[in-house]
């Protein structure tokens, strides 16, 4: 074993040359910072050879990124040869084989390097999406629906996530600490968000709701990972947001006589969704339900609200917002299959469910606080008549064309 | 992914990479369809199947095999081997499934509208 791995070192190091690993501008400036950064710390006397090894190997790791790609290439190799000695072939023979038959190195080297880069801005996005997603949302909460818990959507607890999230998101192996100091960074965030959400006045729930959004930015952001690394989570965590759904659901319909306890409910159930949304590969089929059943949701809460003498609510009028809709989307939907077929027309209903979803519950939020914004469930309502009009507008349009 | 043409008078046949690419996905979702393995397995069960039509090189399966995992078509995991090796077995996933299902579907097509199309051609 000691001989092949020999062999595949020297086959990688003839084939693949270190300079084929720096292709990029961005390679060749921290090429040069690692120069500096080297240089830097070869000149201070007092520090202890270890550390000053430590650092070059890290450095080494950090600026030739194909060094673990190298090492799956020589694994893959291995796995090859060894296959070949399986076969029945002598090692010299199964040697042969491997080398005439595994293909361009360095060309597949190249590809699982640019499979691996996860640019600046992709890994950013993920980082500032939680946040992003609560200021929005609270933002529109706060200024109309009054929910029971203001506190959670005041500045101080938006920023101290947005802080908090990089913490969580770091990873210590990547300058070369052992694996377990990665739980003191991410013990770190979590505690410290604890501490200054129990300052703020928040308790449970509210606060396992923002840890459950740092622990999906930190598992999401993290900044550097491939994207491999969230796939292989994507049936956890798709697993535990439904979860979250249907324990939102739950809330609701128990709680349902109590406008504001809904409210809290119906925050959790869409945060979970637009989770869902971001980082899993939720299933539209469930979705698409979920959308459909808001409307009635929101109806019975209508119809069980409209025993209080501050909501003057007729419940057949709010009935009549959600009918066109409803009858909207039907139609739509058997005409755009009907035209584009399934396959082509599928593309429409992922972002018209979920989109349509939000609006019918924003609007519903919004109808929280009193009758007097009922407005806003009519704009609710409405938008997905809207986003469910777009396929008919296109099938004119093909219409139009032939 | 190359594939070359074999031997028994098909050695000569080679491929455009258009073709190649367009099928890559499909063949290695449906060998996975069969039964999770590696990547190695993946390329001797795909070049058997086709009866020494395709000869895929067997380095360059890998990056489509990170291409589908990223894509959430197949799910990779580790397993030890019986030499005591860690070894990374590819599965299909339900999307993976979804996906195959109308592949097969859309070859069968289109597959069926080339050739009825080229002996119209050729009468």
């Amino acid at each position: 074993m000691p001989e092949i791995n020999e062999r595949i070192r020297r086959l990688l190091d003839e084939k693949v040359p270190p300079a084929a690993d720096s292709r990029t501008h961005a390679a060749a400036v921290i090429a040069a910072l690692r120069g500096a950064l080297l240089r830097l710390a070869a000149s201070a006397e007092h520090l202890a050879g270890a550390w000053r090894s430590r650092l070059a190997a890290t450095l080494e790791s950090k600026t030739n990124p194909s060094s673990p790609l190298r090492q799956e290439l020589a694994d893959h190799l291995r796995d090859a040869y060894d296959y070949q000695l399986e076969l029945g072939r002598t090692p010299e023979e199964a040697w042969a084989h491997v080398i005439g038959h595994f293909g361009d190195y360095e060309a597949i080297l190249g590809e699982l390097e640019t499979l691996h880069h996860v640019p600046f801005w992709e890994w950013l996005s993920r980082l500032l999406a939680f946040p992003f997603v609560l200021v929005l949302f609270f933002t529109y909460g706060n200024l109309y629906a009054g929910l029971r818990y203001s506190s959670l959507v005041s500045p101080i607890i938006i920023l101290l996530t947005i802080l908090a999230a990089p913490l969580a998101a770091c990873n210590p192996r990547d300058w070369g600490w052992p694996a377990w100091t990665r739980w003191l960074t991410r013990g770190a965030a979590l505690g410290a968000m604890f501490y200054l959400h129990r300052r703020e006045g928040i308790s449970w729930p509210e606060i396992l709701l923002v840890s459950l959004g740092i622990v999906f930015v930190a598992v999401y952001g993290r900044p550097f990972a491939s994207p491999r690394f969230i796939t292989r989570l994507r049936a956890y965590i798709v697993a535990a947001l439904l979860g979250g759904v249907a324990l939102g659901m739950t809330y609701i319909l128990a709680n349902v006589t109590d406008p504001q306890t809904v409210g809290y409910g119906i925050a959790f159930v869409f945060i979970h969704i637009v989770y869902a949304v971001l980082f899993g590969q939720p299933n539209w089929k469930i979705l698409a339900l979920f959308s459909a059943l808001c409307p009635a949701i929101l109806l019975k809460v209508q119809l069980m609200w409209s025993h209080d003498p501050f909501r003057v609510v007729e419940p057949l009028w709010t009935a009549r917002f959600f009918a066109p809709p409803l009858t909207c989307t039907a139609i739509a939907l058997v005409a755009g299959w009907a035209m584009y077929g399934r396959r082509t027309y599928a593309w429409w209903l992922p972002a018209a469910g979920v989109l349509a979803m939000v609006g019918v519950m924003i609007g519903g939020l919004s109808n929280l606080v009193s009758a007097s914004l009922m407005m806003n469930i009519m704009i609710g309502s409405l938008l997905p008549l809207l986003l469910w009009l777009a396929p008919l507008v296109g099938l004119i349009r093909v219409r139009l064309r032939k | 992914m190359r594939r070359r043409g074999a031997a028994k008078g098909k050695s000569a046949m080679k491929f455009r990479k258009e073709l190649i690419g367009a099928t890559t996905t499909t063949l290695i979702l449906s060998v996975l369809s069969e039964s999770a393995t590696h990547g190695y397995q993946i390329v001797r069960r795909a070049n058997e199947l086709s009866g020494g039509v395709f000869e895929w090189q067997e380095g360059t399966i890998y990056p489509v095999l990170h291409k589908m995992e990223l894509a959430g078509l197949i799910e990779g995991g580790w397993t030890i081997g019986e030499t005591g090796k860690k070894r990374r077995v590819y599965a299909i996933t339900s999307e993976g499934t979804r996906v195959l299902r109308e592949q097969k579907q859309e070859w069968a097509v289109f597959s069926q509208a080339v050739t009825a199309l080229l002996e119209v051609r050729h009468a």
